[in-house]
């Protein structure tokens, strides 16, 4: 059984050998290549390189086409800050104003360096290594896009203000972010991506009440997925656990939870209908070491593992560039030494 | 004339001295709640306790049961190596005996070759005897017939004996190869024998080890067993304390009764001096006050928030009063139900939001009268490099509320800002917003600046996901403490400040 069917079958509930295991290593590569993390996220070779070496280190389940999705903002017109020791930042708001809303145009996703960079590393891996292990694309989810966009203060006050009073940019803004969520995806998949994972932030328990992700992410996440001619990983960025079950009913084969939902109870929730992938702390596998992660990967499977339907990794949305190597050998390791259905 | 305007002046202290008084009685209530609500977590505590402990899988027993097998195990194992060893003396016993008796079997051979040759000539000359007998018995014709008889059969029996005796030199020499080849199996099994030992007495260290370390396990689930059990008897107590506190409250809330309905009274006799009949007491409108507030603010009702307030204020409520009594009080209860229950940015930020509002209208007036408590100068701003507002706007406004100066530097402030910023206002808490880890991670150079700048004394609150993920980030980054959103900004802010011990405040 290669990576890419134990993947398939393992998140739609069929027997497989082992748990698979995807670290959700963006950044690692740049350390493995010995080149610095700017020139490293800007350029397509580098990134398939980066991924491939892992690849041949960890022998490890999927790998990313992506270097983050923040890059999901260039083609809008939002120019990228690079650092030396983490993903990148926006160095602009698109949207000043409300009113400014009514005429954003949809640009072309494939219209910035970067996102042309991310195609062209998706296509090499693909090419290389697809036929066994599945390439990963990302982008960010139509309902976080305007936060991106306009700041999240001035999104939240759209959104509750409008919640309140009545649609008169809200629908229009998602209208559009979804279509270029759609537009993206496809050209990832055309690249040659068998998997996107969409990262929504803002529509996490963390950020708004069940009450508004039934109202105003519930339809948009399913119109928006249905749209996407592959399987969709859901990423909530943040608490996914009281909302576990409608992202069951989005069209997504999978929900990445964040280190505070309870796996065990997640999986109970999930069980059948949606697989659960998670849900280390990435923050706190800063000061992890070798044992650590190995009761960790233990304590995951024993929760989380009956039934198939689970992959282990951490939550969104990436292990943070400082995160010891050591510890994501072990995490892969072993979850193929002790996630074992036989 | 004098005598009126004196009334009216002292009934309106009585009023005051009402609305504060039932403050402080639903003050109490609050606190008869809230001490309710840590019964019930202590409650739940103890609980978890006995279950944990008193499972079959506690760790104390696991220990002792692994100890156990392995102390079984152990001893199995040395009396295997034991025998082991006796049998490794036993084959070398075999092998010095055996050498001994090849050399007897070489001898033997030796002997019986010897043997053998002499029969073999023997068998020659009794062959060529009975050859010689057998002529002569021809030549002597029918007389010698019966020495021929005699000749021949000596002759068959030199034959029989020459055979015999090739017969008896073969199966000696192969006794003696086959005893070689024995040999050289007991040598080998002997050596595997001497190799097996060789390992197990190596292994024997590592098994006793593994002994030890089970036996270290043990005492260090002991430790842990006295330990539980230390905090579950700390539980107890604290659980009889907020049993006894809650019966005091009871008792404090029966006590602020008696006073209000005698200051009621005070002030009805007041109003029959002055001849004011069915006169609707101030206080009774004000009573609601804070129960309409809270039920609106839960409601996220900004507009309604802020009538009310503008409400009271037109019906002569001090600012000061609505402040601390309805505002401040009621961002320590949502606070406080909190605590328990995941609550989305999105709430927090309409409470923000509201609480901004009511603020527009209280703080002119408190500026005016500079009634509002100052409770000194705070700097606030993303990290460098981070460009998240929301979570250090919400934390500002609440800071603010609390009476804190607060300088709000913006997104992407550089440590020179933040520096410059707390030496210019005279700050001594410089509060650091950030959403990623490599922006959090520039407080540490932050707290490197101040120090080089002689401003040590400047505590540094953070704030914002990495933190909550993660709460060792706090030390590794060197701030000096965390707090997950405005409520607790408030309180850890005073905490750093030391606002929190002025125990002459109580006056």
């Amino acid at each position: 059984m290669n990576s890419k069917e134990r993947l398939v079958k393992a998140v739609t509930f069929q027997p497989v050998d082992r748990v698979p295991v995807i670290p959700i290593a963006l950044m690692q590569g740049s350390k493995l290549l010995n080149i610095d993390l700017p020139s490293y996220q800007t350029n397509g070779e580098y990134l398939a390189k980066g991924q491939l070496t892992l690849l041949e280190k960890l022998e490890h389940d999927a790998i990313f086409g992506i270097p983050h999705v923040v890059e999901d903002l260039v083609p809008w017109g939002s120019p990228l800050t690079y650092y030396k020791n983490g993903s990148p930042t926006l160095s602009k708001m698109v949207i000043g104003k409300f009113e400014e809303i009514v005429e954003l145009k949809v640009p072309n996703p494939t219209d910035s360096p970067e996102t042309k960079e991310t195609l062209k590393a998706i296509n090499i891996l693909a090419k290389q290594v697809g036929h066994h292990t599945a390439v990963i694309g990302g982008l960010i989810a139509p309902f976080s896009l305007p936060s991106m966009l306009m700041g999240t203060g001035p999104f939240m006050r759209l959104l509750l203000d409008e919640d309140r009073n009545g649609d008169q940019y809200l629908k229009l803004l998602l209208h559009k972010c979804k279509q270029y969520a759609v537009s993206w995806a496809k050209r990832m998949v055309d690249a040659g991506a068998d998997i996107i994972v969409m990262a929504d932030g803002i529509a996490s328990q963390t950020v708004i009440s069940r009450r508004l992700f039934e109202k105003h992410v519930l339809s948009l996440l399913k119109e928006t997925i249905k749209e996407i001619p592959v399987p969709v990983v859901y990423e909530a960025v943040g608490s996914a656990q009281g909302i576990l079950d409608l992202i069951a009913t989005t069209g997504a084969v999978t929900a990445i939870l964040d280190y505070q939902d309870d796996l065990e109870e997640c999986k109970r929730i999930a069980n059948g209908k949606i697989a659960i992938m998670g849900n280390f702390n990435n923050i706190e596998m800063l000061h992890w070491n070798s044992i650590k992660t190995q009761l960790e990967v233990k304590k995951a499977i024993n929760k989380a593992s009956h039934g198939y339907g689970y992959v282990l990794s951490s939550q969104g949305p990436e292990i943070p560039y400082n995160v010891p190597f050591e510890v994501i050998e072990t995490m892969v390791r072993a979850t193929k030494e002790f996630g074992t259905y036989n | 004339m004098l005598e009126h305007a004196f009334l009216e002046k002292q009934k309106k202290k009585l009023e005051s001295q009402l609305s504060v008084l039932l403050s402080q009685l639903n003050y109490c209530e609050d606190i008869e709640t809230s001490s309710e609500a840590l019964g019930d977590y202590l409650l739940k505590i103890k609980k978890i306790y006995m279950e944990y402990t008193g499972n079959e899988n506690y760790i104390t027993l696991i220990a002792e049961r692994t100890k156990q097998k392995i102390d079984q195990q152990l001893t199995l194992f040395l009396d295997g190596l034991n025998q082991m060893i006796g049998l490794k003396e036993n084959y070398n016993m075999i092998n010095s005996k055996i050498m001994v008796l090849n050399e007897d079997n070489m001898e033997v051979e030796k002997r019986l070759q010897e043997t053998f040759r002499l029969l073999h000539e023997v068998s020659s000359q009794t062959n060529i005897l009975a050859i010689n007998a057998n002529i002569e018995a021809h030549r002597l014709g029918p007389q010698g017939a019966v020495f021929k008889i005699i000749a021949t059969e000596v002759g068959k029996l030199s034959a029989v004996t020459s055979k015999s005796s090739m017969n008896i030199t073969d199966t000696t020499s192969k006794l003696t190869i086959q005893t070689s080849e024995m040999t050289q199996i007991l040598n080998d099994n002997s050596q595997t024998l001497f190799d097996v030992v060789k390992e197990l007495e190596q292994g024997k260290d590592s098994f006793v080890s593994m002994y030890q370390d089970s036996e270290n396990i043990v005492n260090e689930s002991m430790v842990l067993d006295d330990t539980l059990n230390r905090i579950y008897d700390m539980i107890q107590k604290a659980y009889m304390m907020v049993e006894y506190n809650k019966i005091s409250y009871t008792n404090v809330s029966k006590i602020l009764k008696q006073q209000v309905n005698l200051t009621r009274e005070l002030i009805q006799d007041i109003n029959r001096e002055l001849g004011i009949s069915n006169h609707l007491l101030k206080t009774d409108t004000t009573t609601d006050l804070y129960k309409d507030f809270y039920k609106n603010f839960k409601e996220e009702n900004q507009e309604k928030c802020t009538m009310i307030i503008q409400k009271a204020l037109e019906n002569g409520e001090e600012a000061s009063f609505i402040m601390t009594h309805i505002l401040e009080r009621t961002v320590e209860t949502i606070g406080k139900e909190q605590i328990d229950r995941q609550v989305p940015l999105s709430e927090i930020y309409i409470n923000g939001r509201v609480i901004e509002a009511c603020m527009d209208l209280l703080m002119p007036i408190l500026e005016k009268e500079q009634a509002k408590e100052k409770l000194g100068a705070v700097i606030i701003g993303n990290a460098f490099g981070d460009y998240h507002a929301l979570g250090r706007q919400i934390v500002a406004t609440y800071l603010r509320m609390a009476g804190f100066d607060v300088t709000d530097l913006g997104l992407s402030v550089s440590n020179e800002d933040f520096v410059r910023e707390a030496k210019e206002k005279n700050a001594k808490l410089i509060c650091v917003s950030a959403l990623i880890i490599h922006t959090a991670e520039e407080v540490i150079k932050l707290r490197e600046l101040l120090d080089k700048r002689g401003l040590d004394d400047v505590k540094i609150l953070v704030g914002g996901a990495p933190f909550n993920f993660e709460h060792r980030l706090v030390q590794t980054v060197k701030a000096d403490a965390m707090a997950a959103n405005g409520i607790e900004a408030i309180k850890v802010a005073k905490e750093l400040l030391g606002l929190l011990n002025r125990k002459g405040d109580v006056s």
